[in-house]
């Protein structure tokens, strides 16, 4: 793997479910939650998630929204949907060259 | 671990974040924490969070309170050695199979009557429904936390009771056949927006709210209203359905996780699937039908794929929807009934014949897990003194809509419609004789 995403070493599978969760619109932390155990199985827990929104808030990738009452918001950003489609391209990359050698196993 | 310590030992680990993570984070960070079922690892994650936020520069403060370095490291490891024996404590102290979340009692010498129990898919917000009679019917609002349970309010209630998803909305059915519409996003003061008539004069026997919370489908003896809702002040009858035939004694109705079938069940055994994608212009396009037998609760799986249902007689049936036109059974799983045993574990009722005189009819609860791995059954077990048993069933979905595995968790209580939260894995109970209580429990994490 290489690219804007090397920094974030261990911490670089929680940024892609968050980052893709922002994609179809804006969410607060709990919201953001229950969509990524929604589509891809995985319960991630507080202190991953703000973790997470704290290292993608520091780099621009996404931005927080005004509070409503306690819950605020996260929009992601033009640079972090460029982030994500590039984390994505080599996603697809690694499933064709595994699909393909599983094949040919 | 159990939820409660857990609770408590993740909002203790927020306040040992860094001063500015907290300044910024804090308060959201409770407010997931109001809404998420706290466990061991929500506190180990904390715990790693708070570690990491320590070393980030960005957060670390600019001198350490305590300055000598010495008396730093002892304090830094005797918090350490109390997290981790916290933790061993709670992990290895509570493994109850079956943990109780949260009692509550209220209204004590209230009105005997049903109980029906609705969560928000947050599962922040309750809602239950006693007395199941005209002018003593009641709905009560409760918070749902790491604390248990809170009431919030009660207001006027009627037969059945539903709560839209986004937790702003509540609709109660009246005796004459109109349905009530309630504000409750302030849910400390709830406030009637509207009374909805269709016409008709049959009770509503059920009702759901879309997933966007925008339709509201009330069921009555013979047909179903589709209600636009969106401005919830001003409802508008969308469609009057007319697909049962005959008379309807029960009814469960769900929408498909896209709002676009709606699934209808009648006494008769019969469900119809509608294509509800504009509901002004509804359109029937498949059915079930199971012979002397009929549904008693209906569940789509999370891709909305799969339509799973259980039958009055404890047979669990899932349905493949690549055609919703030509519904294809892909698993069934009969004799649920016989196999859930009595309160107190008994295969036998005591004193009582075998087929049981004057026992209360099952109660059905059913349900997918959030990724639609898992499907549980909870059966409601009753005998004539009105004590009853849960039994929770749950098996493992293939891709396919087979049904594999099976495990099965328990626990005795007192008779009342039982409820199965979102999550798939908490069970909500109530009674309404003797005493009016509410209950939560949690399956074993098979049920997840």
């Amino acid at each position: 793997m290489h690219g804007k995403f090397d920094d974030l070493g261990r911490f670089a599978d929680p940024s892609v479910l968050i980052l893709t969760s922002l994609s179809d619109g804006p969410k607060h932390g709990y919201a953001i939650m229950t969509d990524v155990a929604a589509f891809s199985d995985v319960r991630m827990e507080p202190g991953t998630l703000y973790g997470a929104l704290s290292r993608l808030e520091k780099r621009g990738w996404i931005r927080p929204l005004d509070t409503d009452e306690r819950r605020r918001p996260y929009q992601i950003t033009a640079a972090g949907q460029s982030v994500l489609a590039e984390q994505l391209k080599t996603m697809r990359q690694v499933v064709r060259t595994a699909a393909g050698r599983i094949a040919t196993a | 671990m159990r939820s409660l310590l857990a609770a408590r030992l993740s909002r203790a680990l927020v306040a040992c974040y860094p001063p500015r993570w907290k300044q910024r984070y804090r308060e959201e960070m409770l407010e997931v924490l109001d809404q998420h079922q706290a466990r061991s690892r929500t506190v180990l994650s904390l715990a790693g969070g708070a570690l990491t936020a320590h070393l980030d520069p960005g957060y670390r403060m600019g001198r350490p309170v305590i300055k000598n370095k010495a008396v730093r490291a002892l304090l830094i490891a005797a918090a350490g050695c109390m997290a981790v024996i916290a933790l061993v404590y709670g992990v290895f102290t509570y493994t109850d199979v079956n943990q109780l979340i949260g009692d509550l009692v209220w209204h004590p010498g209230h009105a005997e009557g049903d109980v029906a129990l609705v969560l928000t898919p947050d599962q922040h917000l309750l809602a239950t429904l006693e007395g199941g009679e005209p002018d003593t019917a009641v709905v009560t609002l409760m918070s749902v936390g790491p604390a248990g349970l809170r009431q919030l309010s009660s207001f006027e209630g009627g037969i059945t009771v539903a709560i839209a998803p986004d937790g702003h909305l509540v609709a109660t059915s009246g005796y004459g056949g109109e349905a009530a519409l309630w504000n409750v996003a302030r849910p400390r003061h709830p406030a009637l927006l509207a009374i909805l008539r269709p016409g008709s004069s049959n009770a509503l026997w059920g009702e759901a709210f879309s997933p966007d919370s925008k339709v509201l489908a009330a069921a009555y003896g013979g047909t179903t209203a589709l209600w636009d809702v969106a401005r919830p002040a001003r409802p508008r009858l969308l469609t009057v359905l007319a697909a049962h035939v005959g008379p309807v004694t029960h009814a469960d109705i769900a929408f498909s996780p896209d709002g676009h079938l709606l699934a209808l069940a009648n006494g008769n055994g019969q469900v119809t699937i509608w294509d509800v994608t504009r509901p002004a212009r509804a359109a029937p396009v498949g059915t079930i039908t199971v012979r002397g037998d009929y549904f008693q609760a209906l569940a789509f799986s999370p891709h909305g794929d799969l339509l799973a249902g259980v039958t009055t007689a404890g047979t669990v049936l899932v349905y493949r929807l690549d055609d919703p036109g030509r519904p294809t059974v892909t698993a069934s799983r009969s004799g649920l009934a016989a196999q859930a045993l009595y309160p107190g574990g008994m295969r036998a009722p005591a004193g009582l014949a075998a087929n049981c005189p004057g026992c209360g009819a099952p109660s059905y609860a059913l349900g997918f897990a959030p990724g639609g791995r898992a499907l549980t059954v909870v059966l409601d077990k009753i005998l004539p003194d009105n004590s009853s048993r849960d039994t929770a069933f749950t098996w493992q979905v293939t891709a396919s809509g087979s049904l594999t595995g099976s495990t099965s968790a328990a626990r005795d209580t007192w008779d009342g419609q039982p409820a199965l939260a979102p999550d798939g894995r908490t069970v909500v109970d109530g009674s309404a004789f003797g005493r009016t209580a509410v209950g939560l429990w949690e399956l074993p994490a098979a049920a997840g």
